[in-house]
């Protein structure tokens, strides 16, 4: 194997391994409820505002 | 670290979203920049002109990039139809890069010198009068439009080509003796399309004239493609087809495809000269014509020979002969 | 009563803007399309094929898909983030301006000044006014995301921020040039290196206006409409990252078989495969989204804009890294194919989400239901079957034209002349013209509704 042709595969594994290691993380079952969370919140964004003790944006 | 705090900091993110857009930008666009490989310079492919600058200006005005492509692919079929493939040093001086990305008419890479300047003239003012199928829309009006000079000095300059002002005035003057002298060859067509007030000028359509003489040329010349070089067909000296009528009938086909735009209906002469008759500029035996079609000859005959094939290039010979008589 | 927020005004603004250019953009068009057939309709310099096809692509880019794009962006922003719009002055201006600027692009397309860059044909004075305009919706979308209450940023405006920055990026580096007039300026890149920056932009306009924020409403709009969560939010992760990461690897299968040095061509190919796997992501979500309430494609009418038209990007997400294949870009690029594929996305995957998501915008900043629901299911019917009857006829036209390029006779010369492969197009540019006929009857009666539907209360009669 030449070099470059080492050096293509190398890039290829390496970005193969972010993409597991991306899955990996996000798909882990630890995450789910706070990854999740976001996409039944949006549903309820013609509520009136919620108060301070609610979801407010931290710091 | 946490990964999802970065859906919390709008900023952080952007910042993020940044950094993975550069990474194929890096490797694909910016580094290429400064490669060898994607700025050649050969010595073979020289700058434009200032007129067929001009003429590339306008080009770009009118949009013809939208219709055609300035990039050969290395296919066979290509190569047949247009010429040689396009080589990267041919763009060298191409600001903007004018390659197209759709053929709604054909690629013009290879159209510099493959027709006299008398069949654009024409075919610019009417392109239906030649091809009745053409959807090529007619240009008149850039015959009747002085071409504008006042900035050509300076987008030369711009453009890097290496010569100065006085260098564009020689030119410009020379352009304008060449076109408008009753020697030139094209003079008779020319003078068809351009307004009488235009005649001693320069007009937009002769710049463009100049421009589409210019694509491929160089590359041709360095390659020594000599049009009618006699020896690839020698052989080639008796018509297989002559007397069949069937073969006059599908050389009547093909003559009306190919040739009746420059020669006329029937061969009676337009630009190019008459074929109902026995006196041909190039030899009338089967063949010096088998060798003009095939071959091209100087002063604007294309090669038909790589797009026709022998067989074909035949008929359409059988045809003339048919004309010959006809006119008898 | 109306929805109260700050961008009512704006996102209306922009969405009867955005019909106003699409109805144009359209008309011209129809004309290109007849121009194909009767070529004594270039009657005059401005109205040439050449001039006006410009006008048409960059007019539906930037006026219709932009504008659609404003709209529903400034809406999505105060709803997601639970926020006012940061700065509302800036965005009523920029809704001035984009309009002046729209007018102004395409009068200076008319006149011929063009830098002949694809999608970037605007010339430079145009160009620093579509960067100001830019920057002007740049700082309202971080401007809003920074005082945000929302702690999470929902997919949608992942979505957004990566149009904001992607467009900025290809579009300052892409126009990169130098003037010699008012009207005239040549590219800062020469021959094999501006084709590559030309197409590396070319590709990412189409990702970044075609495709983020067009996700970005879709990940929106269909939970919203339905009332569905959307299937899955970590698998909109996955897809975010990869095609963001992806796309800007590809733009030279653009390129394929040209002067462009071979690995580029490569790498984008590659590149242009993977591609597959995150857009698809994207339809999968979609189709799950809708799992056990297919009905809701009957019973709801803006289900089955969103539905169809994240249909057409799975197809067009196929079908453009397909393209990308040597053997066979060899036999599809240059032909009436291409014209078809960019159709199917913009007529099927784009209009299709912004008009319905438009629908759904000016029904709640203006306080009231659509205007009508039976119309809005005749515009459907119409731009559907439109599209399709235009699409697939430019495909097959397009495999017809590439055999009869590449069709040769035993003796190895070329079975056909040019001008015998543009005779064999005028019965599929006639059927085209049919489709385009129907599809703008479509918009119309949408154009109608949408302007029905956003009237303030107080006028309805």
């Amino acid at each position: 194997m030449t070099p470059r042709a080492l050096a293509y595969l190398f890039f290829t594994l390496l970005l193969a391994g972010v993409f597991a290691g991306i899955i990996a993380y996000y798909f882990s079952r630890k995450r789910y409820e706070r990854v999740e969370a976001p996409k039944h919140r949006m549903l309820a964004d013609d509520d009136p505002l919620p108060d301070s003790t609610g979801s407010r944006r931290e710091g | 670290m946490n990964f999802n705090s970065l859906y919390e900091k709008p900023v952080l993110f952007a910042i993020a979203s940044v950094v993975v857009i550069s990474v194929g930008t890096l490797v694909t666009t910016f580094i290429p920049l400064f490669l060898p490989s994607t700025q050649p310079i050969s010595p073979l492919v020289k700058p434009y002109t200032a007129v067929e600058m001009e003429g590339r200006d306008i080009y770009i005005r009118e949009g013809c990039n939208n219709c055609h492509t300035q990039t050969v692919r290395p296919l066979r079929t290509e190569v047949a139809r247009y010429g040689d493939y396009s080589k990267p040093e041919e763009s060298a001086w191409d600001r903007p890069f004018l390659w197209g990305s759709r053929r709604t008419g054909p690629d013009l890479a290879r159209v510099g010198g493959k027709y006299p300047d008398a069949w654009h003239y024409r075919h610019m003012a009417n392109p239906q009068a030649m091809f009745d199928k053409s959807n090529m829309p007619a240009y008149p009006w850039l015959a009747k439009a002085k071409l504008d000079t006042s900035l050509t000095a300076r987008k030369v300059k711009v453009l890097g080509y290496g010569y100065d002002g006085a260098e564009v005035a020689r030119q410009l003057a020379a352009f304008r003796e060449t076109v408008t002298a009753p020697a030139y060859p094209s003079a008779q067509v020319r003078s068809q399309v351009t307004p009488a007030a235009l005649q001693g000028e320069i007009t937009e359509l002769d710049a463009m004239v100049a421009y589409l003489q210019k694509l491929g040329r160089d590359l041709k010349a360095a390659q020594g493609t000599a049009a009618g070089s006699a020896t690839a067909w020698a052989a080639e000296t008796k018509n297989p087809y002559a007397g069949s009528p069937e073969a006059e009938e599908e050389g009547e086909k093909i003559f009306k495809e190919n040739c009746r735009g420059c020669h006329g209906e029937k061969g009676t002469g337009g630009f190019g000269p008459k074929l109902a008759t026995t006196a041909h500029k190039f030899g009338g035996s089967d063949a010096d014509l088998f060798a003009s079609v095939a071959g091209g000859r100087p002063g604007g005959m294309p090669a038909f020979l790589p797009q026709l094939g022998k067989d074909r290039v035949w008929k359409a010979v059988a045809y003339i002969r048919r004309l010959e008589k006809e006119n008898r | 009563m109306t929805n109260g927020q700050r961008s009512d005004a704006i996102v209306r603004g922009f969405a009867l803007s955005s019909v106003f250019w699409l109805l144009v953009g359209l008309l011209v068009g129809l004309w290109l399309a007849a121009e194909m057939i009767f070529p004594a309709l270039n009657l005059a310099p401005w109205l040439a094929f050449g001039r006006l096809r410009v006008v048409h692509t960059n007019g539906l880019t930037f006026g219709f898909t932009l504008a659609g794009i404003f709209a529903c962006s400034f809406y999505m922003l105060e709803k997601l983030t639970r926020t006012p719009l940061a700065f509302p002055g800036l965005a009523k201006t920029q809704l001035w301006l984009f309009n002046i600027a729209i007018a102004l692009g395409a009068l200076s397309l008319f006149a011929g000044w063009t830098t002949s860059k694809e999608y970037a044909e605007l010339e430079w004075p145009l160009d620093i006014v579509v960067v100001v305009l830019w920057v002007m919706f740049a700082v309202n979308v971080m401007g809003t995301l920074v005082k945000r209450r929302e702690k999470q940023m929902y997919v949608s405006l992942w979505f957004l921020v990566a149009c904001v920055v992607t467009v900025a990026v290809v579009y300052i580096l892409n126009n990169l040039a130098i003037p010699v007039s008012l009207a005239k300026s040549y590219s800062a890149y020469a021959g094999v290196n501006d084709a590559n920056v030309q197409w590396w932009f070319g590709h990412n306009a189409v990702a970044s206006v075609f495709t983020f924020p067009i996700l970005a409403m879709f990940y929106y709009f269909l939970p919203k409409s339905t009332g569905l969560p959307i299937y899955s939010h970590r698998l909109s992760i996955i897809a975010f990252w990869s095609l963001v990461f992806g796309y800007l690897w590809t733009g030279a299968h653009h390129l394929m078989l040209t002067p462009v040095p071979e690995w580029i061509q490569t790498v984008a190919l590659a590149f242009s495969l993977f591609l597959i796997a995150p857009s698809w992501a994207s339809v999968v979500n979609g189709y799950y989204t809708m799992n056990g309430n297919w009905d809701m494609m009957k019973s709801n009418y803006l289900t089955k804009f969103f539905i169809l038209g994240i249909t057409f990007y799975g197809l067009q997400t196929i079908q453009g890294p397909t393209q990308a294949i040597r053997a066979l870009s060899g036999h599809l690029h240059y032909t009436e194919y291409i014209p078809g594929h960019v159709h199917m996305g913009t007529m099927g995957w784009v209009t299709m989400i912004i008009t319905a998501s438009m629908y759904f915008t000016t029904a709640k900043v203006s306080g009231r239901e659509v205007h009508s629901v039976k119309l809005a299911n005749i515009h459907f019917w119409l731009i559907l079957v439109g599209q399709l009857l235009f699409t697939v006829t430019l495909w097959i036209a397009g495999i017809v034209q590439g055999a009869m390029w590449k069709a040769v006779n035993p003796d190895g010369s070329l079975m056909y002349t040019f001008l015998d492969s543009v005779a064999a197009m005028y019965p599929y540019w006639t059927v085209r013209i049919f489709g385009g006929l129907l599809y703008f009857a479509g918009i119309s009666v949408f154009a109608y509704n949408l302007y029905m539907t956003s009237r303030p209360k107080t006028q309805a009669v």
